[in-house]
């Protein structure tokens, strides 16, 4: 099992290095002539007006809050799907009554609008 | 062991004989074997990327009755790979006011987190990265850092129009995430483990054919994720200009256009073992 870890610690550093190395490579061979126009923010000839980075909507946050719900039900999920085969009846009604409290939850969620994309 | 049979593991053998030989200790022989595999790996996955970059640029030309690249090599076959060397000589472009470390880290973390997928992928018996015991899990778990390098991208560029394709594009990932991750329980639920292997050993039968509506449910969320011909909102050219890589050129752009690309080819992989796998027949 340590022999896996290790290999993906490696394998994470060598997907990691290898576009660095690219774009390290890329940046030795590329002309570099950079002037004020070239380097203006392209937005369709305009200038910006304002500053760029805005706040976005508080719904944007409840959306990515229903997600992060939905993905922390599924991390409990997998270890039940897991032993589902040595899993007494009593233990598989739970999960299920677990699915339908998480559901009705979301039935919530869409009821307030929090699905919807304005 | 016949080489033809099975290369890996006679390739695999000699180099541990290799370094054996020259009194390597066993934590630095099986370093140096987890480098050199690792090395092969992600650079077999990328130059994947580039045969995959020519198919889609043919058979998209020949739907469209037209004839696509044929001029480099035979059949246009060597076009992505001057494509490559081009690209590399082509300015890279940083424009004023941007947040540097956000900026040049996006194109990284986008190639690397789909990278990072292919340590667990089971692509033979004896040909595989690492066994994880969770693998499933670090698909997911590690698959989903990509939205990290698009929210970076478009917020490190300093553009109004980024940073709205950035929002766009991680909404649709990330609600099109749940459905995925939730299909997978299927395959787990029928082999009672989390280890790819051992999905992979215990389809008798093509998981496709005893849950079809979880296969479907997989492969229409893959495609929300790779962001292709239903799901292409992401780059609505007609609003956003171009997305989140808008102020990105040269070989910058290139690594998300290759994560695109290679995240289409990792997600086929993983459903093929998730779905579409015999056990059997691989002699498991």
């Amino acid at each position: 099992m340590l022999n896996d870890w290790s290999y993906i610690a490696i394998f994470i550093v060598i997907s990691m290095f290898l576009p660095t190395a690219a774009i390290t490579i890329a940046s030795f061979l590329s002309p570099k002539k950079p002037n004020p126009i070239k380097n203006s923010i392209y937005e369709c000839g305009m200038e910006t007006v304002g500053e760029a980075w805005v706040q976005f909507k508080v719904q944007y946050y409840i959306y990515a809050l229903v997600f992060l719900l939905f993905d922390v039900e599924i991390i409990f999920l997998y270890p039940w799907a897991a032993a589902y085969n040595q899993l007494p009846l009593f233990a598989v009604i739970e999960g299920i009554v677990f699915i339908l409290i998480l559901l009705g939850g979301l039935l919530y969620a869409w009821r307030k609008g929090v699905l919807e994309w304005v | 062991m016949d080489f033809l049979y099975d290369p890996y593991t006679f390739i695999a053998r000699w180099v541990h004989d290799f370094l054996t030989g020259l009194g390597v200790s066993p934590a630095g022989e099986r370093f140096i074997t987890s480098l050199i595999g690792g090395f092969i790996l992600a650079t077999g996955a990328m130059l994947l990327v580039t045969m995959l970059i020519w198919i889609e640029r043919k058979v998209v030309a020949r739907v469209q009755d037209r004839f696509g690249p044929n001029r480099v090599g035979p059949w246009g076959i060597f076009q992505s790979f001057a494509d490559l060397i081009k690209i590399f000589t082509k300015e890279l472009i940083s424009p004023s006011g941007i947040d540097w470390l956000p900026y040049n880290l996006a194109p990284v973390l986008a190639v690397a987190s789909v990278l990072i997928v292919w340590a667990v992928l089971p692509f033979t018996a004896t040909f595989y990265g690492a066994n994880l015991n969770v693998g499933i899990l670090f698909v997911v778990a590690l698959g989903a850092t990509g939205e990290l390098g698009i929210i970076l991208a478009g917020w490190g560029s300093n553009n109004k129009y980024t940073l709205l394709a950035a929002f766009r594009a991680v909404a649709q990932l990330i609600s099109y995430s749940v459905p995925l991750v939730i299909s997978t329980i299927i395959p787990v639920l029928f082999a009672g483990s989390l280890a790819l292997n051992d999905i992979v050993s215990a389809q008798e039968v093509w998981f496709i054919f005893l849950a079809p509506l979880a296969g479907l449910v997989f492969f229409i969320s893959n495609l929300a994720e790779v962001g292709r011909a239903p799901f292409d909102l992401v780059e609505a050219e007609s609003e956003l200009v171009s997305g989140f890589n808008l102020e990105y050129s040269g070989l910058k752009f290139g690594m998300f256009y290759v994560a695109e690309f290679l995240h289409a080819l990792t997600a086929a992989l993983v459903f093929a073992v998730l779905f579409l796998e015999d056990g059997a027949a691989q002699g498991r």
